[in-house]
This record gives structure tokens, sequence and C-alpha cells, in this order.
């Protein structure tokens, strides 16, 4: 099973702590230093999105190059194998995966950018000089053994990182509450929680 | 009156006036836990604002409405049969007068005014004050920045006192202050009435004190009131003021009409300002005296729950720069009055022995994460966490006195030719006039100029204007472009800009109406109007040429520092040289 | 790679952190367990260090004094000597023509920290003669 980044919108308090996380993660490991998990707030809802780190992932399936690939337990891009032709962007189904490039401001005396087109306009259309477009999504901050950024950063415990063990004691907890109906068993199912909480990396409540 | 932590421990958090979620993620955070530990949260907000989500009751009050809304919950805490009478009896006077004002503000008579139906005034009233152990009331610049705001907080004081809700752990009155050291700048004297900890400069015994420690005779301490920041402008402007010598301010960007704010500045004999970045106000300075960064020198903050924390020197200062108490001693040295300091906690132990509050706070307790709540007056003391205890207050007689104030509308209320509500916020990822934030690269990638103006979709459908679209929005002050951000959060009728963004500078539109006691302004409430830019190709250039230049004129302000003294007189001694 | 435990400077929250610094930069930051944070941090205090090393995105530190001689005059960066001196004699001018009050001061509520205000009200007490020092606590 792919492991894969878990919210829970009640504790999303729509802070983009993560999104800067992830910016810096990977700025600092030399990667695109766009960020890979977006806030969305609409109405009732806050919620951060990124990559669900599909199990026949339409992104991978469409790249002409291979620079998407299946590796153990998540999906990756190899940055310096994509042709920036953004097919990957267009069939994502929940917008996880997008186009962008390191833009020169920073670098070579330019102290800002200097946008040539609105930022209103679709990433998929814009195209910056001298910018090299390239696909980026949450590759659960693979290069970093400690896990990855936005779980830790999240201020609120919003985020969690979900892998085989920890979605099965989920399930495992699930299935123990719905067979719960007179609360005779109510002990197994905090033991579980817990057990299933430490997993994940969080802290027990 | 509570700390910061205690507030996951009230069994009701009252937000009142304060989005944490954008002003204080960490705050936030401390509502949400209180949540999950069973505590019931209200919410008093014309924005359907993040904490809104997880409230057990969402009241989407209308703007400028504050007192009366309080008024009514005050009402409905007493008609029905809330009120803690022994708390009343025992610690408050005022009670009968109170009332009759109060009384007149059912929740039916103001509901054209709060926008807030009965039924949840009435639920309101029950949830905040039978809510066990505590209660609290988180409020922030929802309160303060509207024309009735010292009003506002008499009003709450009331409210807490009528329910019980205060002078026990957890409980009373959360102010959360904006920037990280206004409680700081407040408890050290930086008050025109107030010499360090609250000690009035019009009281005899205090200039006494002041003068003996400072060893300068009574004299010379002004024996009256100085003037407030707020009220700089007018006083240049009629020739009462001369000099304005800022310190780590931005008046340009942070206060109320700044085109009215540039004018005076110009208009000053001197205008001496100690920054660490040349800003849109440092840029009119006669003198730039460059301060050291925090990262660069050492001291001490006061967190907003009246914490004092110590930081630390990370890096050399830069270039030239020298610690700012160093430049000020400096400069009085050369004015006939030396002052001299080897390091910050000679300064802080100065400080500590003139007032009593804050003497048991030393640089020991607050080594590593140490920290010192105040009041803390003796060595020994651990500090303490919540006013009042008792419900003992700061009144000769110990008992809180109960104030009650009718409704004034705003200033400046909508019309036809301004019909909307202009009110200003925060942005989470960014800081007061951004001169931070915005150097930081992470944060300047998450939302850049010209910011956003926030509005409801059907103000927006009215006008034609789609989400991210550049707008134009005008007042009777000025006029900005911005970009629309489009969000059923947003109640109909008012726009929402924050103050962070200097292209869609929200400051160039607001008014310059202050409180008559506290002169803090309105910046929560004035009349305003937008329309859609026809071209939008041509308003994304404009913006954007506009922001390019701007930082292209502080750059090239600053750019004369780049030129060492010695060799611009050579320069000038040789004619022909030609400079690069 | 130094650290260096700080408050962040950019709300009243008083959360602690260390600042990690590598050759004289300051390059990341990394949460400390504060009264207040309790080892938790927002994007703004973790993020919202590297305008230390002057980065210049949006406008660039102020590294010498400069003065403009006189009103209009463009900016001349002069020594500390001279730009405290011009002070000095400019700021005795007003006092002498009009009387302390015609001086204003403010403190500062951000990065600067407790002493350095107080700092600044002793000066404008004692030295200046006024009470007209304030804060952005209004706005």
């Amino acid at each position: 099973m792919n492991r894969f980044i878990a919210i829970e919108p009640d504790r999303c308090i729509g802070c983009g702590t993560c999104s800067s996380a992830c910016h810096e993660g990977h700025e600092r490991a030399g990667l695109q230093a766009e960020p890979r998990i977006r806030v969305v707030q609409m109405g009732e809802v806050t919620a951060a999105l990124t990559c669900h780190q599909c199990e026949d992932a339409p992104c991978l399936a469409v790249c002409p190059v291979g620079a998407i690939v299946h590796e153990d337990t998540y999906v990756h891009v190899l940055e310096q194998q994509c042709v920036g032709c953004r097919m990957c962007a267009v069939v994502c189904p929940f917008g996880a995966i997008h186009p962008s490039g390191t833009s020169v401001a920073g670098v070579a005396g330019t102290a800002y950018d200097t946008p040539v087109h609105a930022p209103t306009l679709s990433d998929l259309l814009t195209w910056d000089p001298g910018v090299y477009t390239c696909a980026v999504k949450c590759d659960l901050c693979s290069y970093d053994p400690a896990g990855p950024h936005c779980v830790s950063a999240c201020p609120t415990k919003a985020l969690r990182l979900v892998t085989e063990e920890a979605g099965s004691s989920l399930a495992d907890a699930k299935r123990l509450r719905a067979a719960d109906a007179e609360g005779s068993i109510a002990g197994f199912i905090a033991q579980a929680q817990a057990a299933e909480e430490k997993e994940a990396g969080g802290e027990v409540r | 009156m509570c700390s910061i932590p205690g507030m996951e421990n009230a069994g009701c958090v009252f937000l009142f006036g304060y989005n944490p979620s954008a002003s204080h993620p960490i705050v936030a955070r401390r509502i949400v836990r209180a949540k999950e530990k069973g505590a019931k949260i209200i919410v008093a907000d014309p924005r359907h604002i993040e904490t809104a989500r997880i409230a057990d009751l969402y009241l989407p009050i209308k703007n400028g409405c504050n007192i009366a809304f309080l008024n009514a919950l005050a009402n409905c805490i007493v008609n029905d049969g809330y009120a803690d009478k022994d708390f009343i009896e025992a610690h408050t006077n005022g009670y009968e007068q109170w009332w009759e004002t109060i009384k007149k503000y059912t929740p039916e008579s103001v509901q054209d005014i709060t926008g807030i139906s009965p039924a949840d005034m009435h639920r309101a009233a029950e949830m905040y004050a039978t809510a066990e152990p505590s209660a609290i009331i988180g409020y922030g610049m929802g309160v303060c920045q509207q024309r009735q705001n010292l009003k506002t907080v008499h009003t709450l004081a009331a409210v807490a006192c009528v329910a019980g809700q205060i002078g026990k752990p957890n409980s009373g009155l959360a102010p959360v202050r904006g920037q990280n050291n206004v409680q700081g700048s407040c408890d050290m004297g930086c008050l025109p009435n107030m010499f360090p900890g609250y000690q009035k400069v019009t009281d005899p015994a205090m200039r006494e004190k002041f003068a003996k420690a400072w060893g300068v005779p009574v004299e010379k301490l002004s024996d009256h009131e100085g003037y407030k920041l707020t009220d700089m402008v007018h006083l240049a402007n009629e020739g009462t003021l001369h000099c304005f010598y800022n310190y780590g301010e931005d008046p340009v960007q942070t206060e109320p009409d700044s085109q009215g704010t540039i004018e005076a500045l110009k208009k000053l004999d001197l205008f001496i300002c100690e920054d660490i970045f040349m800003t849109q106000t440092t840029m009119y300075a006669d003198v730039i005296l460059p301060g050291t960064s925090w990262g660069e020198h050492e001291g001490v903050f006061t967190a907003s729950d009246r914490t004092f924390q110590h930081f630390n020197a990370a890096v050399p200062p830069k270039g030239e720069c020298r610690h700012d108490w160093q430049i000020i001693s400096d400069l009085s040295t050369r004015m006939g009055y030396p002052m001299h300091y080897d390091n910050t906690k000679q300064i802080w132990d100065e400080m500590r022995q003139l007032c009593p509050n804050f003497y048991g706070a030393t640089y020991e307790k607050m080594e590593g994460t140490g920290h010192c709540e105040w009041p803390i007056p003796t060595l020994e003391h651990q500090g303490t966490a919540d006013l009042f205890p008792g419900g003992h207050f700061n009144k000769p007689d110990g008992r809180a006195v109960l104030i009650a104030h009718d409704w004034e509308h705003p200033t400046e209320m909508p019309d036809e030719e301004y019909p909307l509500v202009l009110c200003t916020v925060r942005e989470v990822g960014h800081y007061s006039c951004r001169s931070m934030t915005g150097n930081c690269k992470a944060l300047s990638l998450l939302a850049d100029e010209p910011g956003y103006v926030h509005m409801n979709p059907a103000d927006a459908r009215a006008r034609g204007i789609r989400d991210g679209e550049i707008v134009r929005i005008w007042s009777r002050r000025g006029s900005v472009y911005s970009r629309a951000d489009v969000s059923d959060r947003i109640n109909k009728g008012a726009v929402y800009m924050t103050y962070q963004w200097w292209i869609g500078r929200c400051n160039s539109l607001t008014l310059h109406a202050v409180d008559d006691v506290s002169h803090t302004p309105e910046d929560k409430f004035s009349a305003c109007q937008m329309e859609r830019v026809a071209d939008q190709q041509w308003a994304e250039r404009h913006v954007a040429q506009e922001y390019a230049d701007l930082k292209a004129r502080l750059a090239k302000e600053a750019s004369a520092q780049d030129v060492e003294p010695a060799v611009a007189f050579s320069a000038s001694q040789e004619p022909d040289r030609i400079l690069v | 790679m130094e650290k260096h435990d700080v408050v962040c400077p950019y709300c009243g929250a008083g959360c602690k952190f260390n600042l990690l610094v590598q050759d004289g930069r300051v390059v990341g930051t990394e949460p400390l367990k504060g009264v207040t944070n309790d080892g938790e941090l927002c994007l703004k205090g973790m993020s919202g260090y590297d305008f230390i090393n002057d980065t210049k995105i949006l406008t660039p530190r102020l590294l010498h004094p400069m003065i403009r001689r006189h009103k209009g005059d463009p900016l001349e960066r002069v020594s500390w000597d001279e730009a405290l001196d011009f002070t000095a004699k400019r700021m005795q001018a007003i006092i002498d023509a009009y009387g302390p009050d015609a001086i204003m001061t403010t403190g500062s509520s951000r990065g600067g920290g407790n002493e350095v205000n107080y700092v600044m009200q002793k000066f404008t007490r004692a030295c200046i003669g006024t009470n007209s020092v304030d804060n952005c606590a209004r706005t």
C-alpha cells in the first residue's frame, strides 16, 4: 500500500504552516521550492490538500518520458527527467500535481519577480522566460528520514502520515466501534486508538 | 485576564472581534484544544472566520454594532436569570446605574443593528454565563479599532463581572495583542501618560521617584501628559510638533490616511528614523540611524498575557549597525544628559528597581525557556497567571465598577456614493508593515502584491467582478488597486483588506477618526466603493510596474549608504572624477 | 551549527524557538518548549528568519548612518559621530526655540525589546523633558 498524508479538517485552522514547511524542506534539498500542499478554504470547509499517492496513478500513466515513477510506497517525480509537458496536471483528479519552475528572482542580481502574465491565468497556460517548467507534487519528503515536514510542522496536528500499519489499525478501530453497539468493549477501542495514534506519530490524547 | 495556555482549560471560549487563525495560529491551536477538551466555542464576527467552523454558536454580527450587541447580551444574562448575584454583590459597584442603561437593550430592540436573532442572543447568554468552570472572552482589534473602543472594553468587563466569569482561574478577558511587544512597550512606559510599570506621570510622588533615580531635578520631568502618536499628523500640520523621532515604526504604511501622514512628515523641521530597513516612512527621514535587527541583539519581550521572556542574539550586527539602546544613550550623552550601559541586563535591572510589579522578573529566571508573568513583585514570586484573583480588582475598595454606555453608530456610515463598509484585517503569513516578512523568501512566496480585497459573491456579482481579478477600490481619501478574493465567508455589504500590502494599501482609504479617549483610529469601519477594472491586462501590468517602481525607489534611497563618506568627499573635490 | 534561543518577533503569543546559525547566517529554526507555544510554531515563526540576512527581496537593510544636510537634499552617508552630533544639535535647537513638547518620540512594539523601550522613554523624559513618547498600541 502507498503511504499518504491525511487531514482532519476540524483541526485545520488554515494557517498555511504546512505549505511553508514544504517549501523550505524542498528548497533546502535542492528540489523545486514550490509548495506541494495547499490550503483550500470555502464555506464550511478548510483543508490542506495534497497528492493522494494513487495506486494506479493517472499522472504516472500519462507521463511520456517516464519522469513519474512508483517508488516503494509512493509516487515520485524525477525533476531532472520532466520535460514540463503538463499532461500529469491535466489528468490528476485532485489538482495535486502542477507545473512550476524556479524563477530567476534572487539570483544573478535580480532581486524580485517581474511577472509577464496575470496571476489569475491557469498555471497550465503560463510560461515565464528563462524559467524551466517542471511538475511538482508531494513526495512525502522522501529525501528526509524524519518524514514529511508538513506533518511535523502542523501546529494543530491536523495532518498525519498514513502508513499500511496505521491504516489497518485505523480500520480495526472503526470496525470495533461499529461492533460496539452496547459500549461493552470501549476499553479495546481506546487501546486501539492509542496504538493507532502512536504509530501515526501524533500525540496520544 | 488569563494566560494563553490557560485558554484551553476554560469551559467556554467566546471570541469577539478576534480572528486567531489569521492573527495568532498558536493561540488558535489552544482554542482547537479547548474544543477537544469539551469547551463550548462562541464566535461573534461579521466574517465566517476559521474558528466559526468549530463554534457551537456562530453569531454573524453586523459591522460596527459592538456595544449594541454586548448590551443586549448583558440584558439577556440578567433577564434570563444568569446574573451572578453573589459576585455582583461582593465585588462590584454601580450595578443599579449600569442596569438603567442595559435594561433598554432587549435583543429585539437592537436586532436591526446587530443582525442577531433574539433566540441566538439568549442562547449565547446561557452558553457564556453558565459555562463551568469558567468562560473567557477573547477579543482583538475588532474591539480596539472602532470608534467606541474603550467603551466597548468597559462593556465587556461589565459582562464578565455580571456573569461572574472573572476573578477565577482561566476566566475574564483575554485581549490578544497584534504586535509581539505592544504589551512590552506599554509596560516600559512608552506611553504619554505613564512611567514604566504603569505609574502616572501626573502623580507628584512618581515624578519625585523617577527624578531621583534618573538624577535630574524634578522640574525636568514634565508634569503633564504628552501627545499621542495618532496626534502626530495634526500636530505637525498645525506647527506644534517640530521634531519626530521614529524608532522602529512605519506610520506611512500602518497609520490611517497614508497620504495625510506623508504630507505631515514633510512639514517637520527634523524627522529622525531609527530602523533596520528602508521603508516607505524611512525614505522621508532627515536622519537615518541604523539599529540592529532582532537576531542581532538580546532583550526581553512581553507576550500579550503579560509574560516576560528573554531572547538572545544569534548573529553579529551587520555593517555599522549599533544596538538601539547604544544609539539612544550616545545621543542623550551628546545632548547633555549622560547615559551609559554596558549591556541590556544593566538596563533591565535599573527598570526592575523602579517598577514594583516587575521587580521579581530577573534575567536568571528567564534563562532558556524560563518566563515571568507579571505582577511578579518579589524575587521569590513565581508570577501571576490570572489577574484579579478572588474577584479583587485594582480599585481602592477592591471592587470593579460596572460601566454601561449607549451605542453610537460608526463615524462614516455607508451611503449611495460609498455603499460598502471597509474593514482592515490581517494576513496570516505577513506581519505589520511587511518589511520583515516581505524580505523572507518562504513567506513572500505564499502571497504577494497587490494583496487581496475579500468580498461576498453577491457584491462581486453586482459589479461583474470575478475571483482573482484586479479591482479598483476608492474612498473619500484615495484610490487603490487590489485583487478580488470572492468568498461566501464574507458578509454582504462589507469588504476586507489586509494592511500589509504596499500597492493594495488599505490605509490610503481608511478614515483618520479616533476614539476620543484612547485616540485609537477607527480602522475597522469606513465607507468605500469598488469596481472591476475593465482592462485586466493593463491592470496587471500597472500593479506590477507600481510595485517595481516603489521597490526601486526604496533601493535607490538606500543606495546612498554604499558611498563611503571619504569617497563622497574626494569626489566633491575632484569634479572630473566619475563615480560608478 | 550554532543554536541561539529567541522569542518570536511576529505576534503577541510569545513563542520560543532556536535560530540555527551556520557561517554567520541564520539558516533555520527549531521550536522550543516555551510556555505558550509548547513545541509548536506557525509559519511566521518557522520561516520568518531570513530577513536578518538582508535578502533585499522587498527592501534593503540600513547599514550606515545617513543624513540630509538640508530639507530636500539627497541622503548622504556619514560617520556615527557626525550623524549623532548633527541630530543632537538640531534637536537642541528645536527645544531651545519651541520647548520640549515640540518633540515626539516612539518606542517600538516590534523587534527591539523592552530594554530599548525603557531607554527611549528615559531619554524622552529625562533628557528632552517631555512625556510625548508613545508606541503603536493604538494602531
